[in-house]
């Protein structure tokens, strides 16, 4: 015994050097994080790290949990395409349930949101997103959500529901384990934070910030600096030029052309330019928050262009359906991710409620979807709801007060402090406010913003109400509260009722009322005065044309109402379209319904391809047979933006050296980015006006070029251009290897998207592609409203936030060939069994000791 | 055979501590291995090997129920190394652990009882 320890002494002092090294190094890399790699230990542990995501992907067949807080139990039914439908005795104990079930799928994108809408990401992140936090906390959406929260009254409905919702999150945290958190939270080395109950409210903040933020008034001072007031003022109107509003105008069966104008550019001066470059500046600076470093910006990525929004809705009264029912199609576009931003779901409570459609996580509501007698669905409005303030402050680096009327007001001020993964200080803010809003910095001086999210409304409350209602009228009422974002929301009913509404806060401004400009924040005579009463809103109820249609369109044509809405309205293209199709057709169904949301034609098709016909048969002197060979398989294109289309590709390179040639007046001398683009519907109305001098190319100083001579050069620059790029075989060319969607993943991990999706869609097609494909439709959905509901749905992902889960994308293919699935709509556990049942869960709630 | 009766409860032992508890535990049972057998020279190498072993049954326990794509292949992408790497990394870390452990004590047992 004792031979044999003294034999492995001296090779073990050495031996046992090594083996002491080689521990503290596995152990330290298995507590310890290097840069952007967690802890191994936690990461590789095959039971509770990253495998096993594997282990807990699929729904078990049968299930029971004790969940705290419920009055009885809840039977959960996940049918085949992975939806639950949550039967409760209580609205408590469906939403406690809801919260269950979020937390379980979707758990780290709720996290996500808090984090974004709090500005906190860079906890978890790093300093990568500082510069997200820090435009977070100047904006102030959290500190707006943390105020409607405390205004609720302690009894309040909507109270007890996001209490509920939010303990049924954390119980599912606290139950979990680890192997069962998010791979997520394992690659990051973080684990899940303590929900609470005011952010229920942040993600309604999140959604105003997706679509109610606007400040194009900033960079409107860019452009009246380089080109004047009058030529921007006709570029960027305050009325859309072709009318096909969201408020049918009674006995009007076609679009309204509006007369325009457009003056001629001037001459920039060098100071001009100097004034424009500012302007993007501020607007860049307020767009990205405090961490832009001002001197590096430049006319690039933010100037004005095509809007990127997509969504549509529509519904069809019964006497324009083939089955007498009336039908409600939704199509909502938003940035597409996976896991996706919504989260189907079915909540039943006998006798109380019975919804259907798309949650967002962190919200116990349907913002989406029907009930068993009325659908719902939205398009963005696109109000004005924010204006800016150039305030005088009495410092101009570190101001404490603000003049106001002549007198000094005092800024309310906090200092903010960002973290990083491991509670280091990144960075120090002292945000300040003036009675309006946030101050922020700018190269243009301090300005205050104003925005109705950062202001009182209760949408939770709202949402909730309206997914009890009976009709469309009692819909619209008990949405009434609703603020923010404003939405067009299309009702229908069973009883044939169609409506709609843009429903939000509309601020009523003094002088001319519009908010198109930067007001001078020395006098409280320009802050809002009011808000437009429901009555004027734009609505429509039970039209006669017997449909209705929105597209993110100016929503009132100015010619029936003229209050001022909003400014540079998006382009009428997918309007046009939808009307043309609802107008043509009396006798819909479901399917066409469904195929009208990848329809692949484009209402800005024809118009600028007749233009350019005209442009050549009027130049024909000039004209080359590659000119002619050009136009002749333009001409033969059969104007569908499908994925095997040959067209398709060089109209749109024609497009674009189109709006190149005619705009580039809007880039300063001597650069090649505009500083902002008119939108193309303001490009078609220049063709009633072929001599503007829009038209000529300001690198051409002997030649004052025309519209037919802008048009006929664009085409050869498209054809050249795409031959040198894709081929001379213009039959070999295809659409769809061109515009693809790309569905990323919240954290943009590789691997864990599905992008070069082909899909069927173009400029200004019902589902548009901006050219990245990013964006997209995040839900489509038909409903039927006859004796019973009957819908068809899909979005793009999957229920399940795992992406090794059989139901992470599992939606997608559906998705890009544009079908729907049928939606199942039991009303009882029991109905939902064999095939269509795919997991059965009990929550128990948990037994109470005898006292 | 004795070994063998060591090495298949230290496999056991392995995958019972990191399934019921945690990764940490590997060490602690490849020290208490190491202290177990510290006359054994080849204990520090057994007890690699059965960590590994372990790992490597709940690893084939845990991914192979992925129904779709392959942890190793997407997490793989997400840090930036191959599925083979990740999968390797996972196998190796335990053995390092328990094989350092085990020869730590052996070590460490061998001074203390030299100095006594």
């Amino acid at each position: 015994m004792r031979r044999g320890a003294v034999r492995v002494a001296l090779p073990a002092s050495v031996g046992g050097s090594i083996a002491a090294i080689a521990l503290a190094g596995a152990l330290y890399v298995g507590f310890v994080p290097m840069g952007a790699v967690p802890p191994l230990g936690q990461l590789l542990d095959p039971a509770h790290g990253i495998w096993a995501a594997a282990r807990v992907a699929e729904l078990p067949r049968t299930e029971q949990v004790v969940l705290d807080g419920l009055s009885a139990p809840v039977q959960i039914q996940y049918d085949d395409r992975g939806v639950p439908h949550i039967f409760a005795a209580t609205e408590l104990d469906a939403v406690r349930a809801l919260g269950w079930v979020h937390a379980r799928d979707r758990l780290f994108q709720m996290e996500l949101v808090v984090r974004k809408v709090a500005g906190t990401l860079s906890e978890v992140a790093g300093p990568q997103t500082l510069a997200i936090d820090r435009q977070a906390r100047e904006r102030g959406l959290a500190q707006a959500a943390e105020a409607k929260w405390t205004a609720l009254p302690a009894d309040s409905k909507i109270r007890t529901v996001a209490v509920a919702y939010v303990e049924g999150i954390n119980q599912w945290v606290g139950d979990a384990g680890p192997e069962a958190l998010p791979v997520e939270y394992k690659l990051l080395g973080t684990e899940p934070i303590l929900f609470q109950s005011q952010y229920v409210y942040y993600m309604l903040a999140e959604m105003s910030q997706t679509l109610a933020w606007q400040s194009d008034e900033l960079q409107r001072g860019a452009i009246d600096a380089l080109i004047g007031s009058a030529a921007a003022a006709a570029l960027f109107p305050l009325n859309a030029p072709i009318q096909e509003p969201i408020e049918p105008v009674p006995g009007r069966t076609a679009p309204r052309y509006a007369a325009t104008t457009f003056p001629a550019p001037r001459t920039p001066s060098a100071a001009a330019i100097a004034a424009a470059h500012r302007a993007v500046n501020t607007r860049r600076r307020v767009a990205l928050g405090p961490a832009l470093d001002e001197s590096a910006v430049g006319a690039d990525d933010l100037t004005r262009g095509e809007a990127v929004v997509g969504s549509n809705n529509w519904a069809v009264a019964p006497a324009r359906t083939a089955s007498g029912h009336a039908l409600l199609s939704g199509d909502p576009h938003l940035a597409l991710s996976l896991p996706s931003i919504w989260y189907e779901v079915h909540l039943v409570v006998p006798g109380e409620m019975d919804v259907y459609g798309v949650s967002l996580p962190m919200t116990p509501s349907v913002p989406i979807g029907f009930n068993r007698d009325v659908a719902w669905t939205a398009t963005n409005t696109g109000a004005d709801v924010t204006d800016f303030y150039r305030e005088t402050v009495n410092d101009s680096t570190a101001p404490t007060q603000y003049l106001l009327d002549g007198a000094w007001r005092a800024l309310e001020q906090r200092v903010e402090q960002f973290r990083g993964k491991h509670g280091a200080v990144l960075a120090t803010d002292t945000l300040r406010r003036t009675h309006r809003g946030p101050l922020l910095r700018t190269s243009e001086g301090w300005l205050s913003l104003r925005w109705t999210a950062l202001e009182g409304g209760d949408e939770a409350s709202a949402l909730r109400n309206a997914a009890r209602a009976t009709s469309a009228e009692g819909w619209f009422q008990a949405m009434e509260p609703y603020k923010a974002p404003a939405q067009n929301f299309l009702v229908a009913d069973r009883s044939g009722t169609i409506g709609i509404r843009s429903t939000g806060r509309y601020p009523i401004r003094p002088g001319d009322g519009r908010g198109d400009r930067i007001f001078d924040g020395r006098t409280s005579q320009v802050d809002w005065i009011g808000d437009w009463p429901v009555a004027i809103y734009p609505q429509a109820l039970r039209p006669a044309q017997g449909y209705l249609a929105s597209s993110n369109q100016q929503p009132i044509d100015p010619a029936v109402r003229a209050n001022y809405l909003g400014w540079d309205w998006p382009t009428p293209w997918r309007a046009l379209r939808i009307n043309e199709i609802l107008r043509a057709d009396a006798a819909m169904t479901p399917e066409k319904m469904r195929l009208a949301h990848t329809d692949p034609r484009s209402a800005l098709t024809e118009p600028l391809r007749s233009a350019v016909r005209q442009a050549v048969a009027a130049l024909r002197d000039y004209a080359t047979p590659a000119d002619r060979e050009a136009l002749t398989f333009l001409d033969g294109w059969d104007a569908r933006f499908d994925s095997e289309s040959q067209g398709a590709v060089l109209y749109v390179s024609f497009l674009d050296e189109l709006t190149r040639r005619t705009w580039d007046e809007l880039a300063p001398p001597g650069e090649s980015r505009r500083i902002a683009t008119p939108n193309s519907m303001m490009l078609v109305r220049l063709f009633d006006h072929p001599s503007s001098t829009w038209w000529d190319d300001r690198g051409t100083d002997d030649v004052r070029e025309g519209r037919d001579q802008v048009l006929l050069a664009s085409l050869r620059a498209a054809w050249e251009g795409t031959r040198s790029r894709l081929g001379n075989d213009p039959h070999a060319w295809r659409w769809g290897n061109q515009r693809m969607a790309s569905v990323k993943h919240l954290l943009e991990l590789p691997g864990f998207g599905r992008e070069s999706l082909p899909v069927q869609a173009g400029p200004g097609t019902l589902s548009p592609n901006e050219g990245r494909g990013t964006n997209g439709a995040s839900w489509r959905f038909v409903v039927e409203l006859g004796d019973s509901i009957t819908a068809w749905g899909t979005y793009p992902g999957g229920q399940s936030g795992n992406p090794v889960s059989s139901r992470y994308a599992d939606r997608i293919e559906l998705w890009r060939t544009g079908a729907l699935a049928p939606l199942r709509l039991p009303r009882a556990a029991a109905d939902l069994s064999g095939a269509q049942l795919r997991s059965a869960l009990i929550l128990r709630p948990r037994k109470r000791r005898a006292q | 055979m004795k070994r063998l009766l060591w090495f298949g409860a230290a496999v056991i032992a392995f995958a019972l501590g990191t399934w019921m508890v945690a990764w940490w535990t590997v060490p602690a049972v490849g020290a208490a291995l190491g202290l177990a057998r510290r006359v054994d020279q080849a204990t520090p190498l057994l007890g690699g090997l059965a960590a590994m072993v372990a790992w490597g049954v709940l690893l084939a326990l845990s991914a192979s129920g992925a129904p779709e794509g392959s942890v190793s292949v997407l997490v793989g992408q997400a840090l930036g190394v191959g599925p083979g790497a990740l999968i390797a990394m996972t196998i190796l870390y335990p053995g390092l652990l328990a094989a350092s452990a085990a020869a730590c004590m052996a070590w460490g047992a061998a001074r203390y009882s030299k100095s006594r």
